[in-house]
């Protein structure tokens, strides 16, 4: 039962993968001859264009075209950066640490401010705090994280002069990314976090615990936060699509040197080979996630594991 | 007045409330408030070519970069003046039209597509509704605004294009509440009856399936439609959307961030009119969703 859950789910993620990499191919083949879009404008040659042509197939049926363009894929061959001339795989893995360390802060930060604030929020319900706390969580996933960048800027870095706008290197530099990064998001979880754990705090299990003598928090700790947690990791997947997104636009903003800012310097120069290897890159990150959280879901739910399984 | 007008008004008045005090407790301060900058808004939209003081391309290089009213700026221009001596009120007119009218264009694109999708994997079932689903999920898995990019870098930017894409934003929700709307409907008899009478495909769905299905599409449109603004924002933002000589709330205030430290009001304007307007159109959605549907939880 489990294995098969498991194979299902890996089964979809490999289709996602597929359709991902076909999407790629299909626009990279509509959107005319690859030789005048890839190759530098200045080496265009008609021996070079034959050249080309040759080397990536594009003389043979466009259905081994399709298949050499997997081949191409699984080896890692995936062209050269037109800016450069580089390795586009190269260009790219260069810059996710960047991202990974803007990314991880900024979800320690949400985590940290939006699920202690719904878990407060529902544990008092209707109060003044709840308002308040509903209040600013909406405010929070209400403004635009790239007004929130302008604001930002104009406060700290106009206005009080306290905060770099652009780089990397002191924790100061991230404050404002971070900021950007994890408001909209602590905002989500925390009314997300909130109707969870308002779902769950009336269940008689949890009622059951309070009767017994437990106290408040060992039975939110222990019986409700579990239960809780099983819609907010559904969350998770959503979570991380808005990261990607996000960091395209903090990053750009706050000139960034990750993979958010190098897509966005690609797409404005038509470097095609380069955003294919982040597109790529961004399907694998999501697939594999969603994947995990299938999985952790079958984990965290034995019940899941059971309907969807069996279905 | 009659006897019968007597006894049924005060009970009326006791659910409503008379005054103030009942027209405040059937449409909150917050929900009026929002109604109201809406209609600024479609005011806006509708007639931004007669309310603009200026017109929005015209170039004053002796007024660049003058303040707003009452930050020592005048009369003439009251928002101020961007780098190139633009009046800031009157492109801002400007973009607020073709924004919504954009993401007006993107949210209809995406209902009728979706919708058509969800019509056609609910009727024909098997492998079409198997295809279809596969690209709900793929979708569904996929951050869009990457998805968009790379159609742009491939293919450069068009206004045409860049609607169309913005059009395929959110096309696989319509689809999946069509399909499991219709799925259920077809049960029901007077889908049935229709089919066994002859209808077509496009009478059986079009003046049928879809009026009893429309007010679920609407509240996802309700939800779509800012979603959409924020789209076009974000990537005209990072200058990959609308492109000069025409200005959207997102592309100005791209321009405005390189002036934030001598001329705030370029950037802050467009930037305080999204998020007002995305509020908006949140609190109003919510209210309307509320009322329509007294089943959701409210407090959710």
């Amino acid at each position: 039962m489990v294995i098969r859950f498991a194979l299902q789910k890996i089964a979809r993620a490999l289709v996602t993968i597929w359709l991902c990499v076909t999407f790629v191919f299909v626009i990279l083949r509509l959107s005319g001859d690859p030789t005048t879009t890839i190759l530098p404008l200045d080496a265009i040659t008609e021996e070079a264009r034959a050249l080309y042509r040759q080397r990536w197939g594009l003389d043979q049926p466009i259905f081994s075209q399709y298949l050499n363009y997997f081949g191409n894929i699984l080896r890692g061959d995936l062209g050269f950066s037109f800016r450069d001339g580089r390795d586009a795989v190269d260009v790219v893995a260069e810059r996710v640490p960047r991202t990974l360390e803007l990314m991880l802060v900024s979800a320690v930060v949400t985590f940290a401010i939006g699920i202690p604030a719904g878990v407060y929020a529902a544990l008092n319900r209707n109060s003044l705090a709840d308002r308040a706390v509903m209040t600013v969580a909406v405010l929070g996933f209400s403004v635009p994280n790239f007004v929130l960048a302008v604001l930002l800027i104009l406060l700290f870095a106009v206005t009080w002069r306290v905060l770099p706008t652009s780089g990397t290197g002191t924790w100061q530099h991230l404050v404002m990314p971070v900021i950007c990064l994890s408001t909209n998001w602590a905002g989500v979880f925390a009314r997300f976090t909130r109707s969870a754990m308002l779902e769950v705090l009336g269940r008689d299990y949890v009622r059951a615990a309070r009767a017994r003598g437990v106290p408040w928090y060992a039975a939110v700790r222990r019986h409700a936060l579990p239960n809780a947690a099983i819609p907010i990791a559904a969350v998770a997947g959503i979570y991380l699509g808005g990261l990607i997104v996000g960091s395209l636009i903090v990053e750009s903003v706050f000139a960034w040197p990750g993979v958010g800012r190098l897509l966005v310097d690609a797409v404005g120069d038509r470097d095609l080979a380069v955003v294919q290897v982040i597109i790529l890159l961004a399907a694998a990150a999501m697939v594999t996630a969603n994947l995990l959280i299938d999985l952790a879901y079958g984990w965290l739910d034995p019940r899941v594991r059971a309907v969807r399984g069996g279905s | 007045m009659t006897d019968g007008d007597r006894m049924t008004t005060p009970a009326r008045s006791a659910v409503n409330g008379t005054g103030l005090g009942g027209f405040l407790s059937r449409y909150p301060v917050l929900v009026l408030l929002a109604a109201g900058w809406l209609a600024v808004i479609v005011l806006v939209t509708a007639f931004a070519g007669w309310l603009a003081p200026h017109d929005y391309t015209a170039m004053d290089l002796r007024a660049r970069l003058l303040p707003p009213l009452f930050w020592g700026g005048g009369l003439a221009h009251p928002f101020g003046t961007d780098q190139l001596g633009h009046d800031v009120l009157s492109r801002l007119l400007v973009s607020i039209r073709l924004s919504m009218l954009i993401a007006l264009a993107g949210t209809v694109i995406g209902a009728a597509l979706g919708t058509t999708l969800g019509f056609v994997a609910a009727h024909f079932r098997g492998w079409v509704d198997d295809l279809v689903m596969v690209l709900i999920d793929f979708q569904a898995a996929m951050p869009f605004a990457i998805l968009a990019l790379a159609v742009l870098a491939f293919f450069g930017n068009s206004l045409t294009l860049f609607i169309t894409i913005l059009g395929l934003y959110g096309w696989e929700r319509y689809a999946r509440i069509a399909r499991a709307m219709t799925l259920s409907a077809r049960t029901d008899g007077y889908a049935m009856a229709m089919e066994t009478l002859g209808a077509g495909f496009g009478r059986l769905y079009g003046r049928h399936i879809l009026p009893n299905i429309a007010s679920a599409l609407i509240v996802n449109m309700t939800v779509n439609f800012p979603e959409t603004i924020l789209l076009e924002s974000a990537l005209s933002f990072l200058g990959l959307g609308i492109q000069p000589p025409l200005t959207s709330l997102g592309n100005m205030l791209g321009f405005g961030r390189d002036y934030l430290t001598s001329a705030w009001w370029i950037a802050v304007f467009p930037g305080l009119t999204i998020v007002i307007t995305v509020l908006a159109m949140s609190i109003l959605g919510d209210w309307v969703r509320d009322r329509l549907d007294p089943t959701l939880d409210t407090t959710r």
